[in-house]
């Protein structure tokens, strides 16, 4: 059977040499790129570029035969589906058939792409159009997250997908237009991409040269951070806000890399220390709990609805300066009385986020601080938390000691108290069933089976867990580290039983995350309540502050909580010691030591702002005075005097003129004058405001309730209007309805358009015209066509007889009208004014209603009178 | 209103829409891809919106540049173009392209166009306005000149026409157009021309045909070349008294001052010439199904050409005896002169096949399927052995469809001749049974016969 080609053997080699071989390099840079993130991939970029340059060059012969598409694709999809569906069942081996899958995955994935971009190639006219387009804005937002910002780079990364986006487009109608029988062919083609290449550099260069400043100058700018984050690519456990500020993220960020950036985020005075010293006694600093597993998604979760949900969260933004949030539930909830004290600490933000509130578990209790003004620049905000938090979870305890003598040490006396819990007979079985879940199914049994084996020397439940650090910590036979810490471990999504299992017994590299669900589940494969706590860690860097931590994003982290009766939830940290990670190289600056005490704080509505006299009135509801607070039922109006106020917002120093009235800010005072006025427990709030000076001193307004927030309250709601799917349906069924109608109601629309102009008409020739035309509609629509007969011989032989109408006589000098010249007689234009309306009464008065309102609809009608010629 | 009228407006209007579907489709891509870059730059300080927001200022300003030299690189040539135009310098001559440059024997349009500035590393091309309505799809020249200088203001070249009907065509004016390298802009300007052009059969190799000499005929043999040599008086002899003085060689008297007359070579056998006769004679008379004529008509023509060619290769003199009045050509060569006969005759209806046939001087005779078997019955009575009948099957015009083709359907999309839909007519009308029902008619009168036979 011979196959005819859709394309000459020049075009098609012309497409394979123009269009698919650059096709493959790009897709081989691209595929390149994509190894380097996914391990999984095994860094096997070459063999998947072949499978997609085989897929490329196959897409682009093949169709370059008369091949249909959808009769050729779809049994290629089938084809390898039934691979697929061998392959899964000739593998024995949970990883084997893992393994074959996804390999075999990966090559029907590119292999299929291949094909469809060579089909596109080979077939669509317009598909190197949409393909550049794509091409561009990919490369767009690839290339705009990179963090190793330079100019040069920028450049680099950007000109050659720009120029490959339009060579695609050029080449593609290139070789589409060129004639196969042009005697000096490869030279017509070699002139027109010698012409391309050309023309592009020239506006390349001219372009590049022209925005350079531009470049230099998001280099200037951005250039110093990038150098800083030098992997925010890679997948971190922090997030950045829209206001640059960073977050905890509420993933565990797992489908990654670790960041290993080195910006501050916070720094925190810890008021723990060791009894009876000065040493201080570090905490780690939680953020969130995970705690439910689902099946569904095969991911570790948040949950609202935890048994003994005992994560306080409040948001320091929303609370006035000075005042408080407190939830002394919490502290009942942590299930804890042994060994437990509470403990302060005050946070000060650097790159961490005005709404995110950071604290040893576990907190109760939150007062926003206000910064010193030196520290302004560095600090935007700040918070005082209290913490009811446990002896046995010094950072110390929890440190993976990885061979440190003196911690392990340490860490002996910690067990030795937790040695005390043998069991959990006297838990809730709610509670207990939900953090010892993991779901059923040979993967988890694996876990179950490594966890017992691992476990198998260890009694008590803080023997279990020491066994499991120390299994992280083991070496294997020779004498080298199981377990390897990186921060690209490529496995995405852990920690979903394949991959977990993967990361367990084959991989066995991962950064902290990998290592908490691990431990997370041979935990709760032994039974041992257990949640992955998220936060981060805290190191003890400094022998000058004392008491002082800072915290950068590199040491965002997350550890594994056991559940100890009596002693609550208990820390710990498996993950090994890294080999990579740099610790943080900057030295820890200056701590703002001396905290002011803020003796008159008031917060309300602003009732009037004088930028000129810097005064603002505002109507105090509460008020704190001498760590008195005081809720005042009537509101009391304060004239301030802010001129040496600082303005506040949570992204730092505004003017005074960003105050508005109506707005709700917080007002403070340091001033001496204040300090004076001791007042009495029996002092009402006006015997205070009757003794205060007017206009008050302040030192600083924190502007609460900003026009961007309502803002970003609004956003959402718009957003939800606009993507209504339901009224963008009923919009589009009406729409489609109106269109049907109108098609339905054209005859009849048309119809009274033509009467409409046939009785307005003064002139008798056009009126002639128009109602004949108009009458001829009428017949036709009521399916009296003329077909071969002449006008007169259709009205006398057919109409007039039926009708009883003077049709004829109106054709006969509707003629003369149209082709003599002689003017119509009087006679003959009274014929022309008496006719239409009888005719049409004649018309209707024997065709019923019914019938006609059927004709009209009849569409291919109206379609027949457009198309037959009238006279 | 008629539909099919403005249709037609609109379509050639549309022919002069000076940018292609590119820019637009290149545009709204663009467009679309800001849209959601635009909607991914949510954090308003970061680096990303930056860089984001100058990759596509850059983006924007290269291709606005694209934009900006494909619009002047193809807008000058062309207002040149248009005040040469109405200056009335424009030459335009357009032809059947002569057979020397025929490649892959394809139908082949000869255009030339003098004075024409190329776009810089853009195309000119062209369309065809033939026939009254007929406008041909866009086409750039094949040149046709081995060595063409750079800048050369004049465009000559061919273009192969896949025009399906054999026959003359019309043309009345070429659309010009001037396209930037990019083809996002398309300039248009029409030269009105008169020229005609007519498409040919294509060529197939075909069966020996035994056919003998029926008609006498003197011939005589012009001379081409003057050789008069010294004591060489082969083809020329002395002038004489009585001899034509028409004859005498000027040439010859202007340089050696002897007047000497060409001697016509004169070919005189017993029987020389085979008489070829073709009738398109239509009895059929079916207005309603004239859709298929065309390709009969096409059909009918290639084969007899074929057997013409087929026939000279044979080196018989052979006269082709057309049976309508044949367009006036100018081709010198007689083959191509019949060619053009053939390729300009129509199905008649005025001659019938007694009126045209002439049985005593005829070897050779094409019929068709059209032709009902009365007629042929008619001339086939006592013809002798010496007649060649050739029987066009016109049914064999279109091909049948088996169930292997239809399975082929469904995997491969079939060649695109323009036939597809008078295919699946011809197959399901009652025309088709009537045809056949006629060619069992005609085989079996011609199977009684004793001349040869030779069913296509």
């Amino acid at each position: 059977m011979r196959i005819e080609k859709l394309h000459s053997s020049k075009k098609t080699a012309a497409q394979l040499v123009l269009l698919i071989l650059p096709g493959c390099i790009v897709g081989a840079y691209m595929l390149w790129h994509i190894n380097q993130y996914y391990s999984v991939l095994n860094d096997q970029w070459l063999k998947h570029s072949l499978y997609l340059a085989v897929g490329l060059i196959t897409g682009c012969i093949f169709y370059n035969y008369r091949f249909r598409f959808i009769s050729t694709i779809i049994p290629l999809i089938l084809l390898l589906l039934i691979i697929s569906k061998i392959i899964n069942s000739t593998f024995t081996g949970e990883f084997s058939v893992f393994y074959a899958a996804t390999n075999f995955f990966i090559f029907s994935f590119l292999f299929i792409v291949g094909c469809l971009t060579g089909w596109g190639f080979a077939r669509l006219r317009y598909f190197p159009v949409i393909l550049s387009a794509i091409l561009l804005a990919i490369q767009i937002v690839v290339v705009s997250k990179t963090s190793d910002i330079t100019a040069q780079k920028l450049i680099i990364a950007f000109a050659p997908v720009l120029v490959f986006a339009l060579y695609i487009i050029y080449t593609a109608e290139l070789v589409r237009n060129m004639n196969d029988d042009e005697p000096a062919f490869a030279w017509f083609i070699g002139k027109k991409i010698i012409g391309f290449i050309l023309v592009s550099s020239i506006i390349l260069l001219l372009i590049f040269s022209l925005f350079n400043k531009e470049f230099k100058a998001i280099e200037k700018e951005f250039g110093g951070a990038g150098k800083q984050q030098k992997e925010t690519d890679k997948e971190s456990l922090t997030k950045e806000n829209k206001d640059g500020t960073v977050s905890n993220k509420k993933e565990m960020g797992m489908s990654g890399g670790r960041s290993s950036s080195k910006r501050l985020v916070f720094i925190a005075k810890l008021d723990n220390y060791f009894p009876n010293s000065e040493t201080p006694n570090p905490l780690y600093f939680t953020y969130d709990y995970y705690t439910k597993f689902d099946t569904l998604t095969q991911t570790l979760e948040t949950d609202s609805l935890m048994p003994s949900n005992d994560l306080f969260q409040p948001d320091p933004s929303k609370i006035p300066l000075y005042f408080t949030q407190s939830d002394s539930s919490v502290i009942l909830k942590a299930k804890g009385y042994l060994k437990r004290k509470v403990v302060t600490t005050e946070v000060y933000k650097a790159l961490l986020s005005p709404q995110e509130f950071l604290a040893p578990s576990t907190a109760f209790f939150c007062q926003p601080i206000a910064v010193e003004k030196e520290y302004q620049q560095q600090f935007k905000t700040a918070y005082r938390a209290k913490m009811y938090v446990s002896d046995l979870n010094s950072a110390y305890f929890i440190y993976n000691p990885a061979g440190n003598q003196s911690l392990e040490t340490f860490q002996q006396q910690r067990f030795d108290e937790l040695r005390k819990v043998t069991n959990w007979n006297n838990e809730d079985k709610y509670f207990m069933d939900y953090y010892t879940f993991i779901p059923k199914g040979d993967s988890y049994d694996s876990i179950r089976a490594l966890a017992q084996l691992v476990t198998k020397n260890s009694a008590t439940p803080i023997d279990k867990m020491i066994a499991i650090r120390e299994y992280f910590l083991s070496r294997d036979e020779n004498g080298q580290p199981l377990f390897k810490y990186t921060e690209n471990p490529g496995v995405p999504g852990l920690p979903s039983a394949n991959k977990l299992t993967y990361f367990l017994f084959d991989n066995r590299k991962g950064y902290c995350a990998y290592f908490a669900g691990a431990t997370l589940f041979l935990l709760r494969a032994l039974g041992i309540p257990s949640r992955v706590a998220t936060g981060f860690l805290t190191v003890d860097r400094s022998d000058k502050n004392k008491g002082w931590y800072w915290f950068y994003e590199d040491q965002a982290h997350a550890w594994t909580e056991a559940y100890f009766p009596g002693y609550g939830w208990i820390d710990f940290d498996t993950t090994i010691p890294s080999t990579e990670q740099q610790q943080s190289p900057a030295p820890d600056g200056t701590p703002p030591i001396t905290v002011q005490s803020a003796y008159f704080v008031t917060t309300g509505k602003v009732l009037s702002v004088d930028t000129s006299k810097r005064r603002v009135e505002m109507q105090v509801t509460k008020m704190i005075f001498h760590d008195k607070t005081f809720d005042l039922k009537e509101p009391v109006d304060l004239d301030m005097d802010v001129s040496i106020a600082t303005i506040n917002k949570d992204t730092g120093s505004v003017s005074l003129s960003e105050i508005k009235q109506g707005m709700q800010i917080t007002a403070l005072s340091f001033s001496e004058q204040f300090k004076n006025i001791i007042p009495i427990d029996s002092n009402s709030p006006k015997e205070i405001f009757s003794k205060i000076p007017h206009p008050a001193p302040i030192d600083e307004i924190r502007i609460q309730d900003t026009e961007k927030e309502k803002q970003q309250k609004e956003q959402p709601k718009k957003e939800k209007k606009s993507l209504s799917i339901t009224k963008l349906i009923l919009v589009a069924l009406a729409i489609l309805g109106g269109i049907v109608l109108l098609i339905f109601c054209l005859p009849w629309l048309i119809y009274r358009w033509f009467k409409f102009k046939a009785l307005q008409k003064n002139n008798c020739t056009s009126k002639a015209y128009w109602q004949y035309t108009s009458a001829m509609y009428l017949l036709n629509q009521l399916g009296f066509t003329r077909n071969d007969l002449s006008p007169l011989q259709f009205a006398k032989q057919q109409i007039d007889p039926q009708f009883k109408t003077n049709f004829s006589a109106f054709v006969q000098v509707y003629l003369k009208s149209k082709y003599s010249t002689q003017r119509l007689t009087l006679s003959e234009e009274n014929t022309v004014t008496g006719f239409y309306r009888p005719f049409e009464s004649a018309v209707k008065n024997k065709i019923p209603f019914k019938k006609r309102f059927n004709k009209f609809l009849n569409f291919y009608r109206t379609i027949n009178y457009f198309t037959k010629p009238k006279v | 209103m008629n539909f099919a009228l403005i249709k037609n407006k609109l379509r050639y209007g549309s022919f002069f829409i000076p940018f292609r579907m590119q820019l637009v489709l290149l545009t709204v891509a663009l467009f679309a891809a800001y849209y959601w870059l635009k909607k991914t730059r949510v954090l308003p300080d970061e680096s990303y919106t930056a860089i984001t927001e100058l990759f596509i200022t850059v983006a924007m300003a290269f291709i606005a540049c694209i934009f900006v030299i494909g619009f002047f690189s193809s807008v000058l040539p062309w207002l040149y173009f248009l005040y040469t135009r109405k200056n009335g310098k424009i030459e335009i001559e357009i032809k059947t392209a002569s057979k020397t440059n025929t490649v892959n024997e394809k139908q082949q349009v000869s255009v030339h166009i003098y004075p024409v500035i190329r776009p810089v590393f853009g195309y000119i091309r062209l369309r065809l306005h033939y026939d009254n309505e007929n406008i041909s799809s866009k086409f750039s020249l094949i040149n046709n000149r081995q060595k063409q200088q750079f800048f050369s203001s004049a465009i000559n070249g061919v273009y192969n026409w896949p025009l399906q009907e054999i026959k003359e065509y019309k043309v009345s004016s070429t659309i010009i157009y001037f396209e930037d390298m990019f083809q996002l802009f398309s300039f248009a300007a029409t030269i009105p021309v008169q020229d005609n052009f007519f498409t040919q059969p294509e060529n197939f190799e075909s069966d020996e045909i035994k056919v003998l000499p029926k008609k006498t005929e003197d011939i005589n043999t012009r001379i081409d070349q003057i050789r008069k040599v010294e004591g060489e008086f082969l083809s020329y002899k002395n002038f004489e008294n009585n001899d034509d003085v028409r004859r005498i060689v000027w040439k010859i008297y202007a340089k050696n001052k002897e007047l000497v007359v060409r001697i016509p070579e004169t070919n005189d056998p017993y029987a020389s010439h085979v008489y070829f006769y073709a009738s398109y004679y239509n009895s059929m008379q079916t207005g309603i199904y004239s859709e298929f004529y065309p390709v009969f008509l096409n059909y009918f023509k290639t084969t007899i050409w074929n057997t013409y060619r087929q026939l000279c290769k044979q080196n018989v003199l052979i006269k082709y005896i057309p049976d309508q009045e044949a367009k006036t050509t100018f081709a010198e060569d007689p083959t191509e002169k019949i060619k053009y006969i053939i390729s300009t005759s129509e199905w008649q209806t005025g001659k019938g096949l007694q009126q045209y046939f002439k049985k005593e001087d005829a070897s050779v005779i094409c019929i068709s399927s059209l032709i009902d078997a009365e007629q042929v019955e008619n001339i086939m009575d006592g013809s002798g052995k010496d007649l060649v009948v050739i029987f066009v099957q016109l049914s064999n015009s279109f091909n049948t469809v088996t169930i292997k083709d239809r399975i082929k359907w469904i995997f491969i999309k079939p060649a695109d001749d323009g036939l597809e839909k008078l295919r699946m007519g011809w197959n399901i009308s009652p025309f088709k049974r009537k045809i056949i029902g006629n060619e069992n008619n005609i085989k079996a009168i011609l199977a009684k016969s004793e001349s040869e036979i030779i069913i296509v």
